[in-house]
C-alpha cells in the first residue's frame, strides 16, 4: 500500500434547517507515506471539513475516504484509523485533559488498551520525539502554547499514527512558538518517516512541502510542488492567498528588470542568488 | 487621546504561593493619533497590560492617565472611560450573540443612552466601515457568516461606540490572507478618517513593520525597549532573546548583509528591500 491516504471523488455537505451548504465537493487526492503536505484556502473554503473527513470525524456522502487501507464509511474500522491517522486542531487549550503532561500523553494508549508498561514506554518515547522531556511532571497549564500544541502531537505520537493531521496548528501562536511546532512535524516527517498533513494561512509554513494542495469553495483547485503552486500567482491570489513575501520580493526584482532566477521561495535560495547577482 | 502609563505594577494572586508578578514598573506613552504596535511572547503580559487600560484589572501600584485623567485614581467612573477606550479582544466574534447583525453592533452605542436614531446611524457606519454591505448583512445571523466576516462584526460592535482610543489584541489570528490585509486597512482607514489612537497586539511582525509609527517591546511583564519599526527591528539579537523575530525580509537583509558587506540592512517591507537591492544592482552596472 503507498497511499496512506485515498480520498476518491468525496463530498459532505452540511445539513442546516432550511438549507444545504456543499463543503467539499468531489475532492480526489492521494498522500503517499512519508509524505509531506500542506493544505491552503481562504477561511471557508472547506480545509477543516476536508481533514475531519480523513480520520472518520465527518463521512463523505459521495465518494469514499480510505486511511491505511479502510473505508472511513465502516463503522468497525473507527478505532482504527483514528489510531492511524491522529488530528491536532488550533487552540491548545481545546485539546489538553490532563493535569500533567505525561498522563495526557498517556489519555489515547490507555484508551486503546496498551499495556501499562508498553504505555509508560510510548509515553517517554512520544514526550523525547517532540523534545519536551524536562516537562514530563509538569501541569499543562504552566506551558506555553507551542509547548501545549507539542504535548498534543505527542499525545498522537503514542498512538503509533502513520500519519498526522494537523488543522491550523501555529494560528493562535506567537513566532517562537510558530517555529517550535514547525521544526517538530518536520522532524517526525524525516526522522520516523509520519506523513504530515498539514492545514496553515502562513504561506511560510507551505515553503518546505512534498506537496501543496490549495482549496477554494470546496475544491482542490491545484495542486503541485510549492515552486509549481507558487508559480501561478493569478491562482492563489484569486483563493484569498498571498505568494512568500520572498517569491513577492523576487517577482518584484523581476518587474524592475533584475535577472533573478524563477521559483524562489526561501531565504536561504534568495540570499545564493542575490550573493550571485549583487 | 494620549495614554501616560506610569510605574504600573499588576501582581496575580497577591500573597499566596501562586503570586505572580504580571507586570513590573511598566512605563511608557501613546500620543493622541498615534498608531502604535505592542509585541512578546505568550505570557510576557500584553493583555494583562491592555485591560488595564479600560480598567478591566486595577493597578497595584502606577497611575494611567488617559487624555490628563488618571483612571486609577478614585471616584473614576469607569463607564466614561470603558466609552472612549474600545477594546477588541482576542476572537471577538465568540462574544456575538444578537439575532441580526444590526442588533449585535448596536447593542454597546444602545447601552450610551443615545437616541434610537442616532444608535442607529451609528451601526450602520460601523457595520460599512469595517468593509460589510450594510443592507445585505443586518437582518443576517451573525452566526451563519464566515470566519473573517464574524469578526468584521465584532470590531464594528467596538467601532460603533466610536471610541477614541482603539486597542485590539491579535484581529487577525486565525485568518486567511486576505481576511488578515482587509481587517488591517480597516483599521488604518478609521486611524486616518477619525485620528482614533490605535494600539495593536499582534504576532505578524510584517504586520506591525508596515503598520505602526511605533512599537513597544513587553517581554516578562517588563518594557523591553521601544522605538521605531526601524529602530526596534534593528535589534534583532535582543528580539530573539525573548523569543521574538523580526520582519522577514529584515532578516533576509540581515543574512544577505553578511555574505555581501556593501548591503545595507534594516529594510521592513518587500518594497524596501526591493529598492536597496535594485540600488546595488544598478551601481554595480555602472561600475
Amino acid at each position: 500500500m503507498k497511499n496512506i491516504i485515498e480520498v476518491k471523488n468525496a463530498s459532505y455537505k452540511y445539513i442546516m434547517e432550511d438549507e444545504e451548504f456543499l463543503a467539499v465537493d468531489n475532492v480526489d487526492f492521494q498522500v503517499k507515506r512519508g509524505e509531506f503536505v500542506v493544505v491552503i484556502g481562504h477561511n471557508g473554503s472547506g480545509k477543516s471539513t476536508l481533514a475531519k473527513m480523513l480520520n472518520a470525524i465527518l463521512l463523505p456522502f459521495q465518494g469514499e475516504v480510505i486511511v491505511n487501507g479502510m473505508d472511513t464509511k465502516d463503522e468497525n474500522n473507527l478505532w482504527e484509523i483514528r489510531r492511524s491517522a491522529g488530528m491536532v486542531f488550533q487552540n491548545p487549550d481545546n485539546q489538553i485533559v490532563a493535569t500533567i503532561v505525561e498522563e495526557d500523553v498517556a489519555f489515547g494508549p490507555e484508551n486503546l488498551g496498551v499495556p501499562p508498561e508498553e504505555i509508560r514506554k510510548r509515553v517517554d518515547q512520544a514526550i523525547d520525539a517532540v523534545g519536551m522531556n524536562e516537562y514530563k511532571r509538569k501541569p499543562p497549564h504552566l506551558l506555553s502554547g507551542g509547548q501545549k500544541q507539542r504535548i498534543a502531537i505527542a499525545g498522537i505520537l503514542a498512538m503509533k499514527p502513520e500519519c498526522i493531521i494537523l488543522d491550523e496548528p501555529t494560528a493562535m501562536l506567537d513566532p517562537a512558538g510558530r517555529k517550535e511546532v514547525i521544526e517538530t512535524i518536520t522532524g517526525l516527517n524525516k526522522r520516523e518517516g509520519i506523513t504530515i498533513i498539514h492545514i496553515t494561512h502562513f504561506m511560510e509554513e507551505a515553503v518546505h512541502a512534498d506537496r501543496i494542495l490549495v482549496m477554494d469553495d470546496g475544491k482542490v483547485v491545484i495542486q503541485g510542488t510549492p515552486r509549481e503552486v507558487f508559480s501561478r500567482p493569478d491562482i492563489i491570489m484569486g483563493c484569498g492567498l498571498d505568494l512568500p513575501q520572498v517569491t513577492l520580493l523576487a517577482n518584484a526584482l523581476k518587474r524592475d528588470g533584475l535577472e533573478i532566477k524563477d521559483g524562489i521561495l526561501t531565504m536561504e535560495e534568495m540570499v545564493e542568488e542575490l550573493c550571485r547577482l549583487l | 487621546m494620549s495614554i501616560i502609563v506610569k510605574n504600573l505594577t499588576h501582581i496575580y494572586n497577591p500573597k499566596s504561593p501562586f503570586e505572580t508578578m504580571a507586570l513590573n514598573n511598566i512605563c511608557f506613552e501613546i500620543e493622541d493619533g498615534e498608531f502604535t504596535g505592542l509585541i512578546g511572547h505568550t505570557g510576557s503580559g500584553k493583555s494583562t497590560l491592555i485591560q488595564h487600560l479600560n480598567g478591566l484589572l486595577k493597578a497595584d501600584s502606577g497611575t494611567i492617565l488617559i487624555n490628563g485623567l488618571d483612571i486609577t485614581g478614585k471616584n473614576i467612573k469607569m463607564n466614561d472611560v470603558r466609552k472612549k477606550v474600545g477594546l477588541v479582544f482576542q476572537y471577538p466574534e465568540y462574544q456575538l450573540f444578537e439575532e441580526t447583525v444590526e442588533k449585535d453592533v448596536a447593542f454597546g452605542p444602545g447601552n450610551l443612552g443615545l437616541s434610537e436614531q442616532a444608535v442607529h446611524e451609528r451601526s450602520k457606519e460601523a457595520i460599512e466601515m469595517v468593509g460589510l454591505d450594510y443592507e445585505e448583512i443586518k437582518d443576517r445571523s451573525p452566526f451563519e457568516l464566515s470566519g473573517g466576516q464574524r469578526r468584521r462584526v465584532a470590531i464594528a460592535g467596538i467601532i460603533a461606540m466610536k471610541p477614541e482610543v482603539l486597542i485590539l489584541d491579535e484581529p487577525t489570528a486565525g485568518l486567511d490572507p486576505r481576511g488578515r490585509s482587509e481587517i488591517l486597512e480597516k483599521i488604518k482607514l478609521l486611524h486616518k478618517k477619525y485620528n482614533t489612537t490605535v494600539l495593536l497586539i499582534s504576532h505578524s511582525m510584517e504586520d506591525i513593520a508596515r503598520l505602526c509609527g511605533k512599537v513597544l517591546v513587553i517581554n516578562k511583564g517588563e518594557i523591553a525597549f521601544s522605538g521605531t519599526p526601524k529602530e526596534v527591528f534593528s535589534q534583532v539579537d535582543e528580539l530573539e532573546s525573548i523569543d521574538l523575530g523580526v520582519p522577514q525580509m529584515t532578516a533576509l537583509m540581515e543574512k544577505l548583509s553578511q555574505r555581501c558587506p556593501n548591503v545595507k540592512r534594516g529594510a521592513l517591507t518587500v518594497e524596501e528591500a526591493k529598492e536597496e537591492i535594485m540600488k546595488l544592482a544598478r551601481s554595480r552596472e555602472n561600475a
